[in-house]
């Protein structure tokens, strides 16, 4: 059940060819523009009902984005980088959330790297599930800290962790790969671009 | 989708963009290290007050950009108000729930908290220029630029991504397929929709991006020359200066040989 071709590694291997590294902004660019129209109104308003718990609800839609990548592109460094340009863009144009982007988007990147190691970095669909997993096991350990609720005991922190990892495997991860499956069907990324052309000859 | 950034003339704006992320990092720092909610009020006020007077910041533009983190603060600062499992001091009582002076102390400094990350950052966004910010991080802090290039190319795609969604968008208004969205299916299909096409055309435009790259012998020596000289004035390295220097004096004193909690909470404050 692979998300490309292959691995979608091209000739270089584990090192990252021009059109991998322009690939890596092109989703946070993406990531930015998508949230801005459709996630941030309505991931708002959950957060303005249910606070930081809100999370849960809108952490996967925010999450997806280093998953596609790494999907797509299938090398070690691709979830983090990607997770933390995508969150340095949100900063950049103003995420009233500021800094605490930052950090979330850190650890939350080190999750999704840990799930495409586990499954040796192929773009499968358990791998994006723990991606997603991961993800949100490191996003829920950063908003822990950041809002304090480390002192509101096991009964509130577990739940809070493992709702966080199952909503983002479950939405995050199949959202993930719902989407590189569709740009994988387009045929422009993955075997019959211009690119790919040049870099088997090459 | 606009930058923040505003070109301008202020103390900030002049400032290179690794002080002004060393600014970030410890503002940042100082209210995760800190448990007494005066410190991290005190940080907040000093983070606001640099961005209205050293970076020339509209306030009004400002506080109205945080409404969300408002919102936020002043949700924990209730929830923890009355949900503080150590508090023992109860100064109200609302039915079963009894609001303690340690849960209003633990609220006051993770509200606080949260609004110092939120506004530095909004203050960090709205002085520095992106373009600089990458060109600093490659000659000042030695990134390599293959990895920061990336950084480049999300600068450069976003306005055109921007106009881009606005097209598919409007395409599918006139088609009636679900903009504006109503409920979760519909938001979905469009989320699905909007990203995929997206991505399908930013994909060809980085396919050809890189042929071009390549073909000029992008990534091909260790050092690339820079059009734009980079330049630090000493005022703002002084001012992240002051800022470490403070952080490291605070946890010195108040923490290493005073009494206040590290990492941990204002019990008892």
């Amino acid at each position: 059940m692979n998300a490309g071709s292959s691995t979608n590694r091209g000739t270089g291997g584990y090192r990252y060819r021009t059109a991998d590294i322009l690939l890596v902004g092109a989703i946070a660019a993406v990531g930015g523009v998508v949230s801005a129209y459709v996630i941030v109104p309505w991931a708002k308003f959950i957060e303005g009902l249910l606070g930081p718990f809100g999370a849960v609800f809108d952490n996967p839609f925010f999450i997806f984005w280093p998953i596609v990548a790494a999907l797509l592109i299938c090398k070690p460094g691709v979830g983090v980088v990607t997770s933390v340009l995508t969150g340095a863009v949100e900063v950049l144009v103003g995420s009233a959330d500021g800094s605490i982007v930052l950090i979330v988007t850190l650890l939350q990147g080190l999750g999704v790297e840990l799930g495409f190691l586990i499954f040796r970095y192929r773009a499968t669909l358990p791998a994006a599930i723990a991606a997603g997993a991961g993800a949100g096991l490191g996003a829920s350990i950063a908003l822990l800290y950041v809002f304090g609720f480390f002192q509101l005991g096991t009964a509130v922190q577990i739940p809070f962790i493992l709702a966080l990892m199952a909503g983002d495997a479950i939405i995050g991860g199949l959202l993930a790969w719902a989407i590189a499956q569709g740009v994988i069907r387009t045929g422009v990324w993955g075997g019959g671009g211009a690119y790919q052309r040049v870099d088997r000859q090459s | 989708m606009i930058f923040v950034y505003r070109p301008g003339d202020s103390f900030l704006h002049r400032a290179d963009s690794i002080s002004k992320l060393v600014w970030l990092i410890t503002a940042g720092a100082f209210v995760l290290v800190a448990g007494q909610w005066q410190v991290s009020a005190t940080v907040f006020v000093a983070v606001l007050l640099s961005g209205i007077f050293l970076g020339r910041l509209d306030a009004s533009e400002l506080l109205r950009r945080m409404i969300p983190l408002w919102i936020i603060a002043l949700w924990l600062f209730c929830l923890f108000s009355v949900l503080y499992p150590e508090g023992t001091d109860p100064v109200l009582k609302i039915g079963p729930l009894s609001v303690t002076g340690e849960g209003i102390s633990y609220g006051l400094a993770i509200a606080f908290r949260v609004l110092t990350l939120g506004s530095s950052a909004l203050i960090f966004a709205a002085t520095t220029d992106p373009r600089r910010l990458v060109n600093e991080l490659i000659s000042v802090l030695k990134l390599p630029y293959r990895l920061a290039y990336a950084f480049y190319s999300a600068l450069r795609f976003l306005p055109l991504l921007h106009n881009e969604a606005r097209t598919i968008l409007d395409a599918r208004a006139i088609r009636g397929q679900g903009y504006p969205a109503k409920g979760v299916a519909e938001r979905l299909a469009l989320l699905r929709g909007l990203t995929v096409s997206l991505l399908a055309g930013a994909i060809r435009r980085v396919q050809i991006t890189a042929v071009a790259m390549d073909s000029r012998g992008f990534g091909a020596y260790p050092t690339r020359t820079e059009i734009e000289d980079v330049h630090r004035p000493a005022g703002g390295i002084v001012f992240a200066a002051v800022w470490v220097v403070a952080l490291v004096g605070y946890v010195i004193v108040f923490v290493v040989f005073g009494d206040h909690s590290f990492l941990r909470t204002p019990v008892g404050t």
